[in-house]
């Protein structure tokens, strides 16, 4: 209880996301943490080609604990892409 | 008896009489539209009210489970919750203001390594308790989310 954490107040929470935001976050060092996260449950580690390849159908959305394990309808993707275009023109719109 | 016939037959054909059966059958249609669209919609508004019992009822077993577990653990659940809640909010919000994708995915996976959610899953073992009892599968998205991982885990 006398201890810290940045769960006590918003601008701790914050703070301490800006800090790891200043790590350098590389694929190697995210694959690191995910193989740490996967060893903790039981799961084998991820080779650096398998993780790319899990990144790239996540990007495309097939997920691992999805039954249907394909990419969704034409349209659906077409929509999804536009939105996502959409929101990063925002995005540098509103950082410049 | 002729006379009796020939009376039942004027007032049978009296254009007082003709005009109120053609107005009552006309009347007739649209009222009985009417009371079809009520019926469908009482049994609609029903049927909702039985289902968001049913819901009601889930909802409320699951929070007795939940209070029936020992304090350290919900103490646990606690925090985890909080720190994930916090960190995904404050996430979002960086996000809004436009901060690199990449790096904000980055900054999610860290935090959900510190936070000790795998130890949690470990101790409360979500999966196990699922498929012990298949009365709390009742969200679509869990259930879905689930069979595949209890596939994985059966045929193993």
């Amino acid at each position: 209880m006398t201890q810290t954490s940045w769960l006590d107040s918003r601008e701790a929470t914050v703070a301490h996301i800006h800090e790891l935001l200043k790590q350098p976050m590389t694929d190697a060092s995210n694959l690191e943490i995910v193989n740490q996260m996967r060893a903790q449950s039981g799961d084998r580690p991820l080779t650096m080609t398998e993780y790319l390849d899990v990144l790239e159908k996540s990007k495309r959305g097939i997920h691992s604990y999805d039954e249907v394990p394909q990419t969704k309808p034409f349209f659906q993707r077409l929509r999804q892409a536009l939105k996502n275009s959409r929101n990063a023109f925002k995005a540098t719109m509103r950082k410049s | 008896m002729m006379s009796a016939v020939k009376t039942l037959t004027n007032w049978y054909e009296l254009p007082w009489w003709v005009g109120l059966k053609e107005v009552l059958v006309l009347f007739g249609f649209v009222l009985g539209m009417i009371s079809g669209l009520i019926g469908v919609v009482t049994y609609r508004r029903n049927t909702a009210i039985r289902a968001q019992d049913v819901r009601a009822n889930q909802i409320r077993r699951t929070y007795e489970v939940m209070v029936s577990y020992p304090s350290a653990i919900r103490g646990k659940v606690l925090i985890v919750t909080q720190q994930l809640e916090q960190g995904l909010s404050v996430i979002d919000e960086l996000r809004q203001q436009g901060e690199d994708v990449g790096q904000l995915n980055g900054a999610l996976l860290r935090i959900v390594m510190e936070s000790d959610l795998i130890e949690l899953l470990h101790v409360l073992d979500p999966y196990g308790f699922l498929l012990g009892n298949q009365d709390y599968l009742f969200t679509n998205e869990v259930l879905n989310t689930f069979a595949s991982e209890v596939r994985r885990v059966l045929l193993n």
